[in-house]
């Protein structure tokens, strides 16, 4: 009884805090591991490679605040699909762009119209996932494992399997553009990242968010749509995957069938390295995007370092275990258990 | 529930209706059936253009020809399935892109022992179950491209090769024969060598930390046309568009308008319409007699060629 | 009244069948879209394919069952594919490479189920975990893959006995075992119960951490079992073979009607889930259907199979049971 009351008192005090505990224990491992392979790596510590893991952790940052949103909602909540949905608006966009297959020049209304395609594309399938489960009562699982399988179809047939090459330079500019020295596609992170931390935070729907992830019976006893706000959740992972299509294709200047794949199994990493409990109700968009950060990281190291590829996967694996072990440690710890 | 019964009756036959409709051919009796097998037709246009090219040329000859495709780099036990189905299926010809060159062999057994004819497309495979080998000689077109970078070069500098993915024997083929040639008789030095996975962002993301670490460095070499324009915007984000220069391999539209717009200095160019029609020729010719199984050689070069500025104009018009 | 009966006497059917039932009708409907699909060969063949992956959703179901997934069988399969051929090519020895093979999809087992019920991990987190883990050794281990194997031990994936594969015996085997083990037993009752209200499988004394440890290390051994099937049936150890697997799997396990959230689940509908997922790639050869269709007909497939073994389990519970 005592240890529940405790809890409930420290989470209370974490919803005030603008980062969580686990924020601060993630932003720790990203300094130990920077400071490792600035050590083990002369050319690690520098701005323009700070630079470099802060792009290339992007795509996936963008991808994981919606995942976020996802997995608080709890229930199993999980989004396998993302990675085909970037596909799926990345090569729909360039179809808008280019009906003919000739690249050209592109009018400032296409452009629009391209990018709201994209993004529109992004929200239906997030609709089909969001009713498939809410509604139609498929385990998310099963629902968004047979959306990647679908819209990675539908994104080869729009595409006949051919990739674009050579974007508009709008879309570049999303992709590899700077402000004030920060890549554009960092800078459409944060922003995200902030804009969905706020509505976490602040509305009554992402406190309804929280609620449905804590406990969904309670929730749906106390008036709240449970049914209307999965749909919206699944709905808006689906247009932030959008938003992710369109800075991927314009940071690789092109737009590809397979663009994304496999990118949901880094963006739940991410998530889960950032402290989100995939059991629901906790957790926060802020360390996911650090969760992103630090796996770019790792990255970066690898490559730096020359490490084989192989080792890739692995280092991943291992530093997921680890990092729940330990928060779930921390966590325990705090309960005074 | 009576309801619910006609809908879900209505589902299956619904469905029905779709497969019945989306099958690609009809079946008759006296040309042959030819099933064109590649690993992937998504984001690969070499292997589309392979596919095509070995499906429209059988078409051309009197067959009725099918694509299938196993749908993944190491999509091994799909295509082995698929080869196991195509056997019930009785076709006559199996023309082939394997995706390891061991995982097929019991395969292609069982499917010779049907009397099935098999010829290998891009990628070999081991054992003598199957009739030939078509494909561009990846060793030598990569040793091409390591001869005009030590011109170019005058004999010295660094370079860096994006590789394909790990275990593909095409890829270890072209990263051998760039990287095992241009040493030869010269000063240059391969200062970087990672695996791009055959895909433009992780060959952006290898290329960012390989320059990364390296500060100085001449000539990139990628090893397919799929990865070079990771490689590019990797280049133009570091800002050494000027001091590096780059040379990519397959000779695809894009890869070619990219030497005549400037961004890259050389492609070696392969054929995959030349290889997928000579496949098909090659087995069509054996199985209505005209060609004598003896008489084909177990390796057939599909050729390849340097495309430079020089070329590149008329390259363009014969690019896939 | 009668019809009363009647209704009842189908749902009852419908209830025992489960996705049996879909597989007759939809191969009754194949039959007639293509000539070779009623065949001996043909079923021979689908028979081969689902073996791999029936002996797959077999251990996927204990693992579901309990209320748990796991995200790494595919990866397992991969490395313990990679250890067969690394063994097999230092030693010669096919007995003591299947136990090596065997050995690390064990270990690894063993690991996800003491993550999962000792340090108490999600299980989606401990086994994407391994997940990584096991594809990244298998490809640091070998790039190429490694052939050479006898052709004695090429039998075990495509020789026949009494006309029919030998790995559908495996299948069987396999299944008739676990069978017996979930229902016939205390400790199957025990699985079913940790999944029905971990509560209440406390209350009752059941010690849930052990029975998480075996049906996860259960599950580890047998992705390495079809592993070294799938070995003899290529003649060689990929080091990617298994990649992606983890989903067919789990799509099979659930097409099969084994409940997600957990606490229910059988085994001879798991493996027919994985007949089911077999036959409808097998028609989509032999049709020839355009490859980016499939994929599109596979995804609406999937969400249609799911909801018809729902189907099936609300009429029975609306039966009363």
């Amino acid at each position: 009884m005592n240890d529940r009351a405790n809890d409930r008192t420290s989470s209370r005090l974490r919803q005030r805090l603008p980062f969580t505990l686990s924020d601060a224990g993630i932003l720790i491992w990203i300094a130990a591991i920077g400071l490792f392979l600035s050590l083990a790596s002369p050319q690690f510590f520098a701005k323009a490679n700070f630079v470099n893991i802060l792009s290339q952790s992007a795509v996936i940052g963008i991808l994981s605040v919606g995942m976020t949103l996802v997995i608080i909602s709890g229930n199993d909540g999980i989004d396998l699909s993302v990675g085909s949905i970037v596909g799926i608006s990345s090569v729909t966009m360039a179809l808008v762009l280019f009906p003919d297959d000739a690249a050209g020049i592109v009018g400032a209304a296409d452009l629009l119209l391209a990018a709201g395609i994209a993004l529109a594309v992004g929200a239906l399938c997030g609709v089909i996932n969001g009713i498939m489960i809410a509604y139609v009562g498929l385990p998310p699982f099963i629902a968004t494992l047979a959306m990647m399988t679908a819209a990675r179809g539908v994104a080869a047939f729009v595409s006949s399997g051919r990739p674009t090459y050579g974007l508009p330079p709008a879309i570049v500019f999303l992709g590899q553009g700077r402000l004030f020295g920060i890549p554009f596609p960092v800078v459409i992170m944060v922003m995200l990242a902030l804009a969905v931390f706020v509505v976490l935070r602040v509305t009554t729907f992402g406190m309804r968010i929280y609620a449905i992830g804590g406990n969904i019976r309670t929730a749906f006893l106390s008036g709240i749509q449970v049914k209307k706000i999965q749909l919206a959740i699944y709905t808006l992972n689906g247009l932030i995957a959008g938003i992710a299509a369109i800075v991927l294709s314009g940071r690789v200047n092109q737009a590809h069938p397979e663009a994304g794949m496999t990118y949901e199994m880094y963006t739940i990493g991410a998530v889960v390295i950032g402290g989100t409990s995939l059991m629901g109700g906790k957790g926060g968009v802020i360390g996911s995007v650090f969760g992103a950060i630090l796996m770019a990281e790792v990255q970066n190291g690898i490559n730096l370092l020359d490490i084989p590829v192989a080792f890739m996967r692995p280092i991943l694996g291992i530093l997921i275990i680890t990092a729940v072990v330990i928060d779930q440690w921390q966590k325990r710890r705090n309960s005074g258990d | 529930m009576v309801k619910k019964g006609i809908l879900i009756v209505m589902m299956v036959l619904l469905f029905c209706g779709t497969l019945a409709a989306a099958a690609q051919e009809e079946k008759s009796s006296d040309v042959p059936e030819v099933a064109v097998v590649v690993k992937t037709l998504t984001g690969d246009v070499f292997q589309l253009k392979l596919a095509e090219s070995a499906r429209d040329r059988a078409i051309e000859l009197g067959a009725n020809a099918v694509i299938y495709q196993a749908g993944g780099q190491t999509a091994v036990q799909k295509m082995v399935s698929i080869i196991e189905d195509l056997i019930v299926k009785q076709v006559d010809i199996i023309l082939i892109s394997p995706l390891d060159a061991k995982a097929v062999v019991p395969a292609f057994k069982q499917a010779k022992e049907a009397g099935i004819t098999i010829v290998c497309m891009d990628n070999y495979a081991e054992g003598d179950d199957y009739l030939t080998f078509v494909s561009t000689d990846n060793y030598a077109a990569a040793a091409m491209a390591a001869d005009y970078a030590k011109e170019v070069l005058n004999g010295s500098g660094n370079v860096l090769v994006v590789e394909g993915a790990p275990g593909s024997a095409v890829g270890d083929d072209r990263k051998n024969g760039f990287k095992e040639n241009v040493v030869k008789g010269s000063s240059i030095e391969v200062v970087g060598s990672q695996s791009g996975y055959w895909a433009n962002d992780k060959a952006m993301e290898a290329t960012e930390n390989m320059l990364q670490a390296n500060p100085d460095v001449d000539l990139i070499f990628s090893c397919s046309d799929v990865m070079v324009g990771g490689i590019l915007e990797a280049v133009k984000l570091a800002g050494r568009e000027n001091e590096i220069k780059i040379i990519s391999f397959d000779g695809s539209r894009d890869g070619v308008q990219l030497i005549l717009d400037g961004k890259i200095i050389a492609d070696v160019a392969q054929f995959p319409t030349k290889v997928g029609a000579i496949a098909a020729e090659t087995a069509i010719g054996v199985w209505n007699g005209s060609l004598n199984a003896n008489d084909v050689p177990d390796f057939i070069d599909a050729g390849a060629e340097l495309v430079t500025a020089e070329n590149a104009e008329e390259m363009l018009k014969v690019a896939f | 009244m009668h019809m009363n009966l009647q209704i009842t006497a189908v749902r009852k059917i419908s209830r025992m069948l489960g996705i049996w039932l879909w597989v007759i009708v939809f191969s009754l409907l194949f039959s007639l879209l293509s000539p070779y699909y009623l065949s001996f060969l043909n079923f021979v063949n689908i028979a081969k394919q689902t073996s791999i992956f029936g002996i797959m959703a077999i251990g996927m179901t204990l693992v579901i069952i309990t209320g748990g997934i796991d995200l790494s069988v595919g990866s397992i399969v991969s490395f313990s594919s990679a250890v067969f051929g690394v063994v097999w090519a230092s030693t010669q020895n096919t007995l003591l490479s299947i136990g090596a093979a065997l050995a690390v999809g064990l270990l690894f087992g063993l690991l996800n189920g003491y993550l999962v019920g000792y340090v108490k991990l999600p299980p989606f987190i401990a086994t994407f975990g391994t997940m990584g883990i096991c594809a990244g050794f298998a490809f640091a281990l070998t790039t190429d893959s490694i052939g050479g194997f006898t052709s004695r031990f090429e039998t075990l994936g495509n020789g026949t006995f009494l006309r029919l594969p030998v790995p559908l015996f495996v299948l069987i085997a396999v299944a008739l075992i676990m069978h017996y083990l979930l229902k016939h037993t205390v400790l199957g009752l025990r699985i079913y119960a940790v999944g029905g209200s971990e509560a209440a499988a406390v209350l009752s004394g059941v010690n849930q951490s052990r029975i998480k440890l075996l049906v996860y290390a259960v599950n580890g051994l047998l992705a390495s079992l079809a592993a070294v099937i799938i070995c003899a049936r290529i003649r060689s150890a990929y080091p990617g073979i298994g990649d992606g697997f983890e989903l067919t799997v789990i799509a099979s396990t659930v097409i099969g009607g084994t409940v997600m959230s957990g606490g229910y689940g059988k085994i001879a509908f798991a493996v027919g889930g994985a007949f089911f997922v077999a036959m409808i790639q097998n028609i989509f050869n032999l049709l020839g259907i355009y490859p980016f269709m499939q994929n599109i007909i596979l995804g609406v497939f999937i969400v249609a199979a799911v909801l018809a073994s729902k189907m099936q389990e609300k009429k029975s519970t609306a039966a009363g049971i």
